[in-house]
């Protein structure tokens, strides 16, 4: 008995500190600018630059479910880092679409040739179609609202070395969404 | 002659104190949860107390370099390795296809030979001046490199590798092996300094229409 009293004494004790010190307070989430179609956003590691929303059918070397189509966000990131990255796939995410129901892209091609790198080098942008399947059923959207992603790079206090961590919305693009499915 | 009582009041009894009350009680408890919060800051200061070279565990844990010249063979703990040839490209073809590149295309002739234990050899990257590393690309099946091609001991395979990098850090590039793909940590990683080029030659290279073709991995003479 006299344990379980230190014990929520010192629950207790420690909540009243945190309340002195804010602990106890309403976070607001921090609201990400919105920005243009176009305009760079420096992601961490990554510049990203999204340029377009369209709906697509079928792709090549690609598998599509019955009754969904491809929602394509396009994109030009850059590498900004010291070393290759494979993580450029997480600085693009969708929510609130209807029809999409994952917010990480399902498939990263690259648009020059359709080819799926896994990674990319420093210092060389690339356009990049990130992809996810909607359902076709869903009307389609005039306008989306793509999210981009970035990290910090910080001393990794359990490895002691300097990673990228700590992924946050860095901006919010509203982007115009293109049928493209008959060409 | 005093006889003492059986039962002395403790108060009365010199060099005795009397059991704590609540409230010394309460003071007692707050004054060790005191001490410990107090070690347990001490000790948290001293586990993040980095006076000097804080995040050291990359210098600490890096590989462990075998330098060679460009045309001859460095010898690692697992492999050995060995640039032949270096070209340049605005475009490399491969399968059937050509894929052109943001920056340029360097293609290596690599010779790789693993020593003992049948393995694949995992890294391949080109670094230029500024530390920037460029790993071998992706875009397309490099069977020298991964998990595609598992070596065989004592016999050596020879064919080409493409790598993309910016055209300004063509110029002065040195080639890196590594038999893991990802964790480099305390690893033999092979280094080749490649020959310098001048920016005209990238500039060359970068701007040739015709594809060069890759040689397919395949195993030559010892």
């Amino acid at each position: 008995m006299p344990l379980r009293w230190l014990g929520l004494g010192t629950g207790v004790a420690g909540l009243a500190a945190s309340g002195l010190f804010g602990g106890l307070d309403t976070v607001a989430r921090p609201e990400a600018p919105t920005v243009a179609v176009g305009e760079v956003v420096d992601g961490g590691p990554w510049n990203v630059t999204v340029t377009g929303g369209r709906l697509v059918g079928k792709l090549p070397r690609l598998h599509l479910r019955d009754g969904r189509r491809w929602f394509t966000v396009l994109a030009t990131v850059e590498n900004t880092a010291d070393e290759s990255r494979t993580d450029f796939k997480d600085t693009i995410r969708l929510t609130g679409v209807a029809g999409v129901t994952e917010e990480r892209a399902s498939q990263v091609l690259l648009v020059r040739d359709g080819s799926r790198p896994s990674h990319l080098n420093p210092g060389l942008p690339e356009r990049l179609a990130f992809l996810w399947q909607q359902d076709d059923a869903v009307p389609v959207p005039t306008s989306v609202t793509v999210q981009v992603w970035g990290t910090t790079r910080r001393l990794d206090t359990i490895s002691d070395s300097w990673e990228w961590r700590d992924p946050e919305r860095r901006a919010e693009v509203e982007v115009p969404v293109q049928d493209r499915r008959a060409g | 002659m005093t006889v003492p009582a059986e039962d002395p009041d403790p108060n009365s009894v010199v060099g005795h104190r009397a059991p704590p009350g609540p409230v010394q009680r309460i003071g007692l408890r707050a004054g060790a949860g005191t001490l410990i919060v107090a070690a347990l800051a001490l000790g948290g200061a001293i586990a993040n107390w980095r006076p000097v070279n804080g995040g050291a565990a990359e210098a600490r844990e890096r590989p462990f370099v075998q330098a060679g010249r460009f045309g001859e063979t460095v010898t690692t703990r697992q492999f050995d390795a060995a640039v032949l040839s270096v070209r340049g490209a605005a475009k490399v073809a491969g399968g059937g296809q050509a894929y052109d590149t943001a920056g340029v295309w360097i293609v290596l002739r690599v010779r790789l030979t693993t020593r003992e234990k049948a393995t694949s050899i995992g890294y391949a990257a080109l670094r230029d001046q500024r530390g920037r590393e460029f790993r071998a690309t992706t875009r397309f099946t490099q069977s020298l490199v991964g998990a595609g091609r598992v070596l065989q001991p004592g016999i050596p395979v020879e064919g080409d590798l493409a790598f993309e990098v910016p055209r300004d850090a063509a110029t002065r590039l040195s080639a890196h092996f590594a038999q893991q793909q990802v964790d480099l940590r305390m690893d033999d990683l092979a280094e080749v300094p490649l020959p310098a080029v001048d920016r005209a030659r990238v500039d060359e290279w970068a701007n040739a229409p015709a594809p060069v073709p890759l040689a397919s991995a395949a195993a030559v003479t010892p």
